[in-house]
């Protein structure tokens, strides 16, 4: 009963929100146009999904967003955990890593398109490349903040370096691999986006460009409830994989 | 036997390199229990890090059972925070250092179950240490420790985060076990009592560089002893006099 309390508080800001839209945007025509408005949006959703061809782009999408955010982070967490083996790397390469962190992804764009053409290939390396840094940051400086007295306790077990990666800086940088891989669900969303905006056939970003070119304001939001539930469904498997790999935290709890 | 010889050992401060041992040397013949005692910085904590290996940037010489092994397997060490993996349940947290060393894991869980049923903390062996209180982590910690077998303890400041009455327990059972293993035991501690309770004999170790100001065997002769009827022993205060009157203030 106090959960369903709590939904029916969560939801009733939102269904004040498209009240309000959906009079508010009625009786002048011109707005409908610029605007929408929720009854038009689900005529426009229902009517685009039964001819498949949103839930097409979202399979699109989420296969360029799922499989650049495995590869990105998969190649960061690596190379992060790589960096704690070796302190010299980590000082040589670090300026690297903050050059790449800080071009933005729309600036890489372009010449993604040209290497790796308009297919879907593109906006995976979008993708990987929005999620590569965070990734590697996080895992380095979840290695790096290991507890030192953890560490020099193996040590006096005579644990060699192998051990000590595998039994203290993996563990206890899972936290952090955890946080960097839901801030790379927004970031590998990002990345997919922004190839199909630049050159797409198919996928949500590119339905979303052309129904903006179209001022077709009722599939553009369609589509963006799409890119929610994606969204969502990414965000709702880390969680699950969080409470998966940090049980401990839950039995302690 | 443990051999400190003429260790000169320096630390980085902000104004610049500080002395902190200048020629310490003592020598802790097998079985004996020495506690050492001082005041906060005089390098007690520094000390063990040198004997365990931990930190190799010192002058002089420290030998360990003719260092014919490697010192891991010699030397086990205790420390003030139990340092518990927090993703490993008791179990595994215990027998951790014993797998780190190549031992049958068998022997390791029985000798465990042996310790965990003397410290009546059997039921906890599968939880996590988030769900223990300080007295039981500091348990399986010692159980950790004392499980790997090693000829000399290093424990330092293990009791001093727990209340009075396990920390009685736990005295106890390392003295017992030190005095069933023929171990040798350095204990470091700020309290006097427990060094007197519980050594064969004490040193005090003076602000640096000063080395040993004091040094001083236990001899309480009681049957049975163990940190309470040691309490209750008539030379006890006396040595706490000799002791008190020495501690650097």
């Amino acid at each position: 009963m106090k959960q369903f309390k709590t939904y029916c508080l969560t939801s009733l800001p939102l269904i004040v929100f498209l009240l309000i839209w959906e009079f508010l945007v009625s009786p002048i025509g011109k707005n409908t146009f610029l605007f929408s408005k929720p009854s038009l949006i689900l005529k426009s959703l229902k009517e685009n999904t039964i001819n498949l061809i949103l839930p097409y782009d979202f399979l699109i999408t989420g296969l360029e967003t799922l499989l650049g955010f495995l590869l990105g982070n998969l190649i960061g967490i690596l190379l992060g955990f790589g960096l704690w083996y070796s302190t010299k790397l980590a000082e040589i390469s670090r300026p690297y890593i903050i050059a790449i962190g800080s071009v933005p992804v729309f600036a890489l764009a372009p010449i993604t398109i040209i290497w790796f053409g308009t297919g879907i290939f593109a906006k995976v390396m979008l993708a990987t490349i929005s999620t590569f840094t965070i990734a590697l940051i996080q895992a380095y400086t979840g290695a790096k903040n290991a507890d030192k007295n953890q560490i020099k306790l193996l040590k006096t077990f005579g644990a060699n370096k192998n051990q000590i990666f595998f039994k203290i800086i993996i563990p206890s940088s899972l936290t952090w691999v955890l946080s960097s891989l839901k801030l790379n669900v927004s970031f590998a969303l990002l990345g997919a986006f922004i190839g199909e905006f630049i050159s797409a056939e198919n996928g949500l970003g590119f339905r979303m460009i052309k129904a903006s070119s179209l001022y077709n304001t009722s599939l553009l939001f369609s589509a963006l409830l799409y890119f929610l539930i994606l969204s969502f469904i990414f965000n709702y498997a880390i969680n699950i994989l969080e409470k998966k790999v940090l049980f401990w935290k839950e039995k302690s709890n | 036997m443990i051999k400190v010889k003429n260790i000169c050992k320096h630390f980085e401060t902000t104004n610049g390199k500080e002395l902190l041992f200048n020629n310490l040397s003592f020598e802790v013949p097998n079985g004996q229990f020495l506690s050492i005692l001082g005041p906060n910085g005089c390098g007690k904590s520094t000390l063990f890090n040198l004997i365990t290996g931990v930190d190799s940037n010192y002058a002089g010489k420290i030998i360990i059972n003719s260092n014919s092994n490697p010192i891991h397997k010699s030397v086990s060490y205790m420390l003030q925070n139990d340092l518990l993996l927090p993703w490993l349940p008791v179990i595994d947290n215990i027998i951790i250092g014993g797998t780190i060393q190549g031992m049958s894991k068998a022997e390791l869980i029985e000798k465990s179950n042996y310790y965990l049923n003397l410290l009546k903390i059997e039921h906890l062996k599968n939880k996590y240490p988030t769900n223990l209180s300080g007295g039981e982590r500091q348990k399986v910690a010692l159980i950790r420790t004392i499980i790997l077998g090693t000829e000399i303890l290093l424990l330092d400041e293990p009791f001093s985060a727990i209340d009075y009455n396990t920390r009685l327990e736990l005295q106890a059972t390392i003295y017992k076990y030190a005095e069933e293993n023929n171990t040798t035991v350095i204990l470091v501690s700020h309290d006097i009592d427990e060094a007197i309770a519980v050594s064969d004999r004490i040193i005090i170790l003076g602000a640096k560089p000063n080395g040993i100001i004091l040094d001083i065997s236990i001899e309480l002769e009681i049957k049975n002893r163990n940190p309470v009827t040691a309490r209750q022993h008539s030379e006890f205060a006396k040595y706490f006099k000799t002791v008190w009157e020495n501690y650097p203030r």
